[in-house]
């Protein structure tokens, strides 16, 4: 029913070094802490109490601290223990100070005091290494560390049990330090400092325990907050381009269903598109060579009705040069599609420092160049032409039976434009 | 067809898509197994002991790459022809390092996937044209001042892939460069060779420079 026990048959069987320490502080920890405290107090009475009148109830309600404690130990509940000797060992501290006794008073007031204090000190360490170590246990499954339970977003069931433990342990020791302030004047243990020092001390003390884990807490649930607007910022996004492109052909594809080639032409663009964006390439405007590419591929793939492969290395914006090899591609595709009896054409440009290439490739029924009908001439003179008034070539490489191949190609540019 | 029937195993997560490639490939292929993610994937080839495994890039459990290195301490391990909707450049790269021999896309059409299964079967590279883009444009973005042997291309490997990437055939680009067409192929195992033999940190290192992964994780 423990928590204790519940964590320990939780926790991975093989930690580290660590582990086996924590485990014997689990198992012996409470009981050595409530004989210590025992003893301490046993102690403290003793101090000239045990021939005085009255010493028979002081004795007794510290046996009855010291035996719920021990109880409380054995149970594996120490904070019970702890929660028993607060209260009664000020209330032992106060039958001390009231005793009938030759000493001044004053002096009997201090002694109890010092009880009570010192009693204080020490339930507050045992609360806080008490709570120390369950916040260590709790947030060992999740990796995280014990500042978690304060900054965490999302809390892990018995957080607040263990902060609420950690907290009174704090309040304790404000209570103690405020204590020991009161009893600076007199030097009690030695501490001679000053009253504002122990303010400020205090003060600090305070702050580190209640306000930097607000503060973390508080940056937590801001990034968060942030991560989340983002996500959903981003969500928004691809809703919107989704439904812009793929919901779009999905409708427009819906209505042209008696039209098995539009069908494709439709399909085969969104697929493209939707590549194109998966790839973060979106931003294809027709101002480079790929992009402007892009466009005549899916000019000539909607006129013609031939599917078409673009593979594109590099890119480079276009300038005059450029144009015309765009212009000489779609020619080269236009020819390709028509003659290539609707076999697959595949692109290839190539545009880096050295060299800007397109290869237009087809793999249909190819031809012998020699025969090549005089209107087809035409259209490739059109290419080779167009290419060699900007200083490039065009090679139209065929053969009966394996397909045409026109590679274009531009001369290197002379200033680094590209 | 040979009278020996390829053994197949088919890995992806959409049952509908395995069951096409089960009758696309029914005349050619011996489909033994048919598993949906990584852990179903390595059991089956396991038990099955096929000789292609058709492996789908995004699986559930850790993806291709996670089949791959399962399948490292296999007893007889099976070819991977990886086979994905998917052509993002990271995938591709990913997949031939972990191992795979070759990598089509889903389009692929069913003749063309047989031949691949084929070729995956007697240990040769399958590389479609986009795979031989994405390579050349991984080892172009090179400068070749800066860099060492295993991220450069030779002369002939760069000749043949930009032959594969413009669509030629290894017979083709056997009879165009007048080689042998085991020449090519051993051209492409060369590249295959260079992209799986460097390390983990040079890969992504790699990649990085290339802007290939982009902050993605390094896949393999």
């Amino acid at each position: 029913m423990s928590t204790a026990d519940a964590s320990t048959s939780g926790r991975p069987a093989a930690r580290s070094d660590t582990g086996s320490l924590h485990r014997l502080v689990e198992r012996y920890g409470s009981a050595v802490i409530a004989a210590t405290l025992g003893l301490a107090v046993l102690a403290a009475l003793a101090d000239g109490v045990i021939a005085q009148a009255g010493v028979g109830i002081v004795v007794a309600v510290t046996a009855v601290a010291v035996a719920w404690a021990i109880r409380a130990a054995w149970r594996r509940r120490p904070t019970a223990g702890v929660a028993a000797l607060v209260l009664f060992v000020p209330l032992t501290g106060l039958l001390v100070a009231l005793r009938p006794s030759d000493a001044p008073a004053i002096e009997r007031a201090a002694r109890a005091v010092d009880v009570t204090v010192a009693t204080l000190v020490v339930a507050a360490a045992v609360l806080v290494f008490e709570g120390a170590r369950r916040l260590a246990l709790s947030r060992r499954q999740t990796g995280d560390s014990p500042w978690a339970t304060f900054t965490s977003p999302d809390p892990t069931p018995g957080d607040g049990r263990v902060a609420l433990r950690i907290g009174a342990a704090g309040l304790l020791m404000v209570a103690a330090a405020m204590l020991l302030v009161a009893l600076a004047p007199r030097g009690f243990a030695g501490v001679g400092t000053s009253w504002a020092g122990l303010l400020v001390l205090v003060a600090l003390t305070v702050a580190a325990i209640v306000v930097a884990p607000a503060l973390a807490a508080a940056a937590v649930v801001a990034s968060r907050d942030r991560a989340e607007r983002e996500r959903a910022l981003h969500r928004q996004a691809v809703a919107a381009h989704l439904h812009d492109s793929v919901l779009q052909t999905f409708a427009l594809v819906q209505r042209r269903l008696d039209d098995p080639h539009e069908v494709r032409r439709l399909i085969r663009r969104q697929e493209r598109e939707l590549r194109d964006w998966l790839a973060g390439r979106e931003q294809l405007w027709p101002d480079t060579l790929a992009g402007a590419l892009r466009e005549v591929v899916d000019e000539v793939e909607a006129d013609l009705h031939v599917p078409i492969d673009l593979e594109v290395l590099g890119d480079c914006p276009v300038d005059a040069p450029v144009a015309s090899l765009i212009d000489a591609t779609r020619e080269a595709l236009r020819n390709a599609a028509r003659h290539g009896d609707g076999a697959p054409i595949r692109v290839l440009v190539v545009a880096d420092t050295a060299t800007t290439e397109v290869y237009v490739r087809d793999e249909g029924p190819g031809f012998v160049l020699d025969r090549v009908p005089i209107a087809r001439r035409g259209v490739r003179d059109a290419i080779v032409g167009r290419m060699a008034a900007v200083g490039g070539t065009a090679t139209i490489d065929s053969e009966l039976g394996s397909g045409t191949e026109v590679v274009l190609r531009l001369p290197p540019p002379k200033e680094s434009t590209r | 067809m040979s009278a020996y029937r390829t053994r197949v195993v088919i890995v992806d997560d959409h049952a509908i898509f395995r069951a096409g490639v089960r009758a696309e490939l029914a005349q050619a292929c011996e489909i033994v197994g048919e598993a949906g993610d990584v852990a179903e994937a390595l059991q089956v080839v396991r038990y099955c002991e096929p000789d292609v495994v058709l492996l789908d890039v995004h699986l559930p459990g850790g993806g291709a790459v996670a089949v791959l290195e399962g399948l490292e301490d296999v007893r007889r391990r099976p070819s991977v022809l990886a086979l994905s909707v998917s052509d993002a450049a990271e995938d591709v790269v990913g997949v031939i390092r972990a191992g795979a021999l070759g990598y089509v896309t889903k389009t692929i059409a069913g003749a063309a996937l047989v031949e691949a299964i084929e070729r995956t079967r007697d240990g040769d590279p399958v590389f479609g044209p986009r795979l031989a883009a994405y390579v050349l444009r991984a080892f172009s973005a090179e400068p070749p001042d800066e860099a060492d042997d295993l991220d450069r291309l030779t002369p002939r490997e760069r000749e043949v892939l930009m032959h594969l990437a413009r669509g030629y055939s290894y017979k083709q680009i056997a009879a165009r460069l007048d080689i042998s067409p085991r020449t090519v192929e051993s051209h492409v195992s060369g590249v295959l060779r260079k992209l799986q033999l460097a390390s983990r940190h040079e890969v992504s290192h790699w990649a990085a420079r290339r802007g290939i992964l982009d902050g993605a994780d390094p896949v393999g």
